[in-house]
């Protein structure tokens, strides 16, 4: 906080207030032994001598020496390739990985979220059996490792060689091979995407319940529906308290998409993979990889950062035509400015 | 216009209401006085069927509120049949209940808007002038957060009056605002009163009592002790209990 407002005075221990403009003959109440001396301090600007942190200079030169080594050492490091990183950087295979990666992250997160939301809705029900069937769906799809989920999704056809679709009691129906319609990208997408929708849903409900009970109310009392209410009142509500969570898993995802390895999908670090396993600059391409990675990180962060900014617009902002918050960090810390 | 006809309601194994039976006509003004936690706010919630009685019934209007009759048995209403009965009840809770990530304006225009009353156009200019009417053209675009309690409260009565209502529960409107900021809001429902809104007002403020009601009704323990018309309740109660309530009020 760098700002306060005018009229009060930041000040050390023992700070002044009080008495504001007090005459020189003020009431006696100081007994302090020189009674005078402070009235004048108090009546001035505060000038004070400032304490001394040598402390803080010394850890904070510590740890600028710590970096620059580290750098220093990395940059002279003579086995790692620096002019091969560069070469990798935008080399075709690599882009082609990355687009790999983004493609799993962007549609299982997606997925996850269109299902979270299902989910959640219907655990929010009055109905026991949808509310037993979500608490088993989360239970199952969170307990399971996301690496068993993808090899059970890529070995699917073990024990369903062939996928139909029919009309029940009639003969009509389509079928294929399991194989050729569970690809490994298809069986990445289930995988990512199935597991990702059991923390979407249980983040969903948190923001379910974070809206207090009157907003619903209120908007029946003006004559919506509770179908109504959900989608035009709650749901946007809700998005404030969802999206810190999902962006952090959106970044989980898509860290965790490298795993779809084991299923031969085709991604950025099974592609790095691939490239040093012939020509082992394995430091070059994980570097590579890493570069990639925490690229497209930060972007995710700062999308996120403005979308947070818009949907608190109305806590930063208060009203759109009046005065503005000296610190938006400040107010968005507190849920009830 | 409003029969509550005996209404009883438990939550779990307490009884909430045990049997209340009122009247309000066309153009009248209801105060309900009594103390917390005799049932006031679940008997005014029944009436929009935000609570659902266990045994009684509600009309309003001459209708059943959440029933209709079929051959000499009560048939439940479906839900958009429900929410069209409500659309002509406006009600005004305690907690102001403002839609947190809309301005004022859009909450006044959310109701209009929504249950295809008016098209965006209209909505805005009868929520604009409802707002002027309450005296609050400076915040039209302000959100619900950055409003004192006395303008959120003149906001939520304006996006009652959005819909037109036949009729408007108060729910305490006053309580969680000081005596300044519930004048406001009280000025705004005297002139409410006076233009012959009907209303049923739950309130501790026997001042706005004294002025505005027609009847003034005696609440506890789930029950009606004493009704009737305004001043004889206040100034001559025949109830003990009444009369005990009320020297510690006044």
């Amino acid at each position: 906080m760098s700002e306060w407002p005018t009229g009060w005075v930041r000040g050390d221990k023992g700070t002044v207030g009080g008495v504001n403009g007090a005459p020189a003959e003020a009431p006696t109440s100081l007994s302090g032994p020189s009674d005078a001396r402070v009235r004048e301090l108090a009546a001035n600007p505060l000038d004070v001598q400032r304490r001394r942190h040598p402390g803080q200079w010394v850890s904070a030169a510590i740890v600028i020496g710590f970096v620059a080594w580290l750098i220093k050492t990395l940059a002279d490091n003579k086995l790692t390739s620096w002019p091969a990183v560069g070469h990798y950087l935008f080399s075709p295979d690599i882009l082609h990985g990355l687009l790999g990666t983004l493609e799993l992250t962007g549609v299982s997160m997606a997925l996850a979220i269109v299902l979270g939301f299902i989910l959640a809705a219907l655990g929010a029900s009055a109905n026991p059996v949808l509310i037993w069937f979500v608490r088993g769906y989360v239970w199952i799809f969170r307990s399971v490792p996301l690496i068993a989920q993808l090899l059970v999704w890529y070995n699917l056809a073990l024990v369903f060689p062939v996928l139909a679709v029919g009309v029940p009691f009639t003969s009509w129906h389509v079928q294929s091979a399991t194989i050729t319609v569970v690809t490994p990208f298809m069986a990445a997408i289930l995988g990512l995407g199935l597991h990702e929708a059991a923390y979407m849903a249980e983040i969903v409900r948190a923001g379910l319940v974070a809206v207090p009970q009157g907003q619903t109310e209120a908007a029946l009392s003006v004559g919506l529906t509770r179908r109504q209410a959900i989608r035009t009142v709650v749901i946007p509500q809700t998005l404030r308290v969802i999206v810190p969570p999902a962006g952090n898993q959106l970044v989980g995802l898509l860290k965790a998409s490298a795993l779809v390895y084991v299923i031969g999908g085709v991604e950025l670090l099974t592609t790095a993979q691939q490239i040093y396993s012939v020509n082992f600059e394995v430091m070059a391409l994980l570097t590579v990889a890493s570069i990639w990675y925490l690229t497209v990180v930060s972007m995710l962060t700062i999308a996120q950062h403005f979308l947070e900014r818009r949907l608190n617009r109305d806590r930063i902002g208060g009203d759109r035509s009046a005065r503005p918050v000296a610190d938006p960090d400040f107010a968005r810390s507190d849920p009830q400015l | 216009m409003v029969e509550i006809l005996g209404v009883h309601k438990n939550f779990g194994q307490t009884k909430v209401l045990k049997g209340v039976d009122l009247q309000v006509g066309v153009g009248e003004v209801m105060c309900i006085v009594g103390p917390s936690g005799s049932g006031k706010s679940t008997l005014l919630r029944t009436i929009n069927r935000l609570e659902t009685p266990d045994r009684g019934l509600v009309l309003v209007g001459g209708e059943i509120i959440g029933y209709e009759l079929n051959g000499d048995r009560l048939r439940e209403r479906k839900e958009s049949d429900i929410a069209r009965q409500r659309s002509k009840i406006g009600m005004v809770f305690q907690q102001f209940n403002l839609f947190g990530n809309r301005t004022a304006l859009e909450n006044v225009m959310l109701g209009p808007l929504h249950t295809g009353r008016a098209n965006r156009a209209a909505a805005e200019d009868e929520a604009r002038r409802l707002l002027i009417h309450v005296g609050l053209e400076h915040r039209l675009h302000a959100y619900p957060g950055s409003l004192s309690g006395g303008e959120q409260q003149r906001v939520s009565i304006a996006r009652a009056l959005a819909m037109k209502p036949q009729l408007m529960l108060f729910d305490e409107p006053t309580s969680a605002l000081d005596p300044e900021r519930a004048g406001e809001v009280l000025d705004v429902m005297r002139s409410l009163a006076m233009e012959g809104l009907t209303m049923i007002v739950i309130t501790h403020e026997l001042g706005f009592a004294r002025e505005a009601a027609d009847t003034l009704v005696f609440f506890e323990g789930g029950r009606v002790v004493e009704s009737g018309p305004c001043c004889t309740v206040l100034t001559r109660p025949t109830q003990q209990r009444t009369r005990d309530f009320l020297a510690r009020v006044l």
